[in-house]
């Protein structure tokens, strides 16, 4: 089976004088959910943002669905959906006009739209704000939106950064059941979050960055026997991984 | 060190002039007060006409009560608070008295000329009404009146809900326009008593409805809705960069974008078309059209120039709705959008284009036929429809120009 997603050998940041990530390689299967996490600035963002295309890789190479974004980008981005830490929203379009622009632009027949969006407004609670504008929504409910947007498009792969900040309980709840149902359906997710407790129940595998390099991966039981911490929870690990001298818990 | 409101209120004002003093320059060279102030003279010319020779019966109390209610009831306030201001002032609420004396001031004083320059021009027309009292012992009245009505608009301000504020609202309106009635009317004297109990009978109601001490998202939402007020006016002679316009919903307008059939390929267009029936484009044109449509049909009707004189009135408006149109382009071209979603990028110049071409259709039609019509029915046929014909023309010239335009663009991209 071919990964969703290959990353090899990528370094990468804002300046090619000061790289902010070094030498990453990974890769996200099919039917799986990946664990991104990392302190703030180990960089997990600028990893997004190069798989996104949105920065250019000072060496290595980044593909999804099997290309590059030279090689084919309609293919490469049509092959995933994002949703960011700060929602983006058109400040002019409605929560249904956003729906609908996300429908034409991953080209989705309006018969198929027009179900899944009643059942995304429906999920996320949102079907009497359908006709409210993007700028009269709270930080939670554009997040909705961007997420709404993303399950509507169903693509081979999501890549969410940071989705539960400014979600309510009962959004929580529903994005992480309907990703685990994306999951069952051959769907690949990327996700990262610093809601470690909530990543450990639900990601099959974990990428731990620190200071833009890749310092362990794999499963919860690989991250244990890597850090010689049978039993510990994805926190523990987390700690003894990023500072080992600081383990606060000393296992 | 607390810093002294007093101050940082007059900081900001000065910021703030410092801030625009640019874009009045670009607006004064462009011509606008030469043409307001042409206005201003051909109205006065036309009101001193009107004076000497005032028709019999002509409702000179009624046309004083609709001139002074308005400027009475019109309170501004320019507070300079933004959101962050939750964050750094909000702790001295109770100090923010000494902040607000000065807007209000500065406030009172602005609507107060205003007032004051109206009820001169009036003046000479009220004499000739015949009322018992002297203008001139009435601008005293008046000044109080507006000192009044602006504590019932603080008072408004602070109100925790929109429907009692919007009640207390219409009661002012009310009683003002009962009190500038009764002074123009009535002797001075009764008018005199029946105003204060206006005063003490709003007071008394206006200060029921629950409040708040110090309202600051209202003033955080009037402040900002004042910036985008002056924003839009300079932005009709000067590049000027917006903090972002709130949308308008314009269902009339925004209606059409409905009809875009569900393809992929009309991605663009569909937002485009949205982006001009909301945005502030939308508002332009409209008013675009407005202004030049009754422009052309108040110089068709005068006949000048042969009944000439309407058409290249239409023309001239219809030029600009069309490069107004085609600004729609520069909306979203450094969207994130266009790199996260699968847009169809080799189609976002057309989509711009024809929604372009279909707004400055939508303007182009009214004004043609503004200035059209007082030709046609004054019986001058060619003027009439060269009018109609010249603004149509103008409609897949400027696209022409347009599709050049994002050709070169999309070069330059």
């Amino acid at each position: 089976m071919e990964p969703l997603v290959l990353v090899e050998d990528l370094s990468g940041g804002y300046s090619p004088r000061r790289p902010v990530l070094h030498g990453l390689s990974f890769k996200v299967m099919p039917g799986e959910m990946v664990g991104l996490i990392g302190l703030n600035g180990a960089g997990k963002s600028t990893t997004i943002r190069h798989l996104l295309g949105l920065m250019k890789p000072l060496s290595g190479t980044v593909r999804l669905g099997g290309v590059t974004l030279e090689e084919d980008a309609g293919q490469y981005r049509r092959s995933y959906a994002y949703v960011p830490e700060t929602p983006l929203l058109f400040e002019e379009l409605t929560v249904q006009e956003h729906l609908r622009l996300t429908a034409m632009a991953y080209g989705l027949e309006e018969p198929e739209y027009a179900r899944r969006a009643e059942r995304l407004l429906a999920e996320f609670r949102m079907t009497d704000k359908r006709s409210a504008f993007a700028a009269h929504l709270s930080k939670g409910m554009k997040q909705k939106v961007m997420i709404m947007n993303a399950l509507l498009a169903a693509p081979p792969l999501y890549v969410i950064d940071e989705p539960f900040l400014g979600l309510d309980p009962l959004g929580v709840r529903s994005l992480l059941e309907r990703l685990e149902e994306e999951k069952r359906s051959g769907s690949a997710i990327l996700m990262s979050s610093h809601i470690l407790s909530t990543l450990e129940a639900y990601c099959d595998r974990y990428l731990l960055l620190h200071d833009g390099r890749l310092i362990a991966s794999g499963t919860l039981d690989e991250l244990r026997e890597a850090a010689g911490m049978p039993d510990a929870p994805l926190e523990r690990l987390f700690f003894r991984f990023v500072a080992p001298e600081g383990d606060a818990h000393g296992a | 060190m607390e810093p002294d409101l007093e101050a940082l209120y007059r900081g900001r004002a000065s910021e703030w002039r410092k801030a625009v003093a640019p874009y009045a320059r670009d607006a004064a060279r462009s011509g606008f007060p030469s043409i307001a102030v042409l206005a201003a003279l051909v109205g006065l010319s036309g009101y001193a006409a009107f004076l000497d020779d005032v028709p019999e019966g002509f409702p000179i109390v009624a046309v004083g009560t609709a001139l002074m209610t308005p400027l009475l009831m019109w309170s501004p306030l320019r507070t300079f608070l933004r959101p962050a201001d939750a964050v750094f002032l909000m702790p001295r609420e109770h100090a923010m008295g000494r902040y607000m004396k000065l807007a209000r001031r500065r406030g009172y004083a602005a609507g107060g000329a205003l007032m004051l320059a109206a009820w001169l021009l009036y003046m000479p027309l009220y004499r000739q009404s015949g009322s018992p009292t002297d203008p001139l012992a009435l601008v005293p009245v008046l000044l109080a009146l507006k000192a009044a009505s602006d504590a019932g608009a603080w008072r408004e301000r602070r109100m925790a809900f929109a429907a009692a504020r919007r009640w207390c609202y219409l009661l002012r309106a009310a009683l003002t326009l009962a009190a500038v009635y009764a002074l123009l009317a009535k002797p001075l004297l009764a008018a005199l008593g029946f105003a204060v109990a206006a005063a003490v009978l709003q007071a008394a109601v206006c200060r029921l409805p629950a409040g708040h001490r110090f309202p600051w998202q209202r003033l955080f939402d009037e402040e900002a809705r004042t910036r985008r007020r002056y924003e839009r006016f300079f932005r009709s002679f000067a590049d000027v960069p917006a903090e972002g316009d709130a949308p308008a919903r314009r269902p009339y307008a925004a209606w059409a974008a409905g009809l875009i059939r569900h393809r992929r390929e009309n991605t663009y267009l569909y937002l485009y078309a949205l982006t001009a029936a909301r945005s502030e484009l939308g508002g332009m044109l409209i008013r675009l059209t407005a202004v030049g449509a009754l422009a052309g049909a108040v110089a068709a009707s005068s006949g000048a120039l042969a009944g000439w004189a309407g058409a290249p009135v239409a023309w001239l408006f219809a030029l600009a709705a069309g490069a107004q149109a085609g600004t729609v382009r520069e909306a979203h071209r450094h969207a994130v959008w266009r790199h996260l979603y699968p847009l169809p990028e080799a189609e976002r110049g057309r989509a711009a284009m024809r929604v372009a071409a279909a707004a400055h259709l939508v303007c182009a039609v009214p004004l043609g036929l503004a200035a059209a019509l007082p030709a046609a029915l004054a019986g001058r046929w060619l003027p009439a429809a060269a009018a109609l014909a010249g603004c149509l023309a103008l409609v897949p010239a400027t696209a022409l120009r347009l599709r050049r335009s994002l050709a070169r663009e999309a070069a330059e991209d």
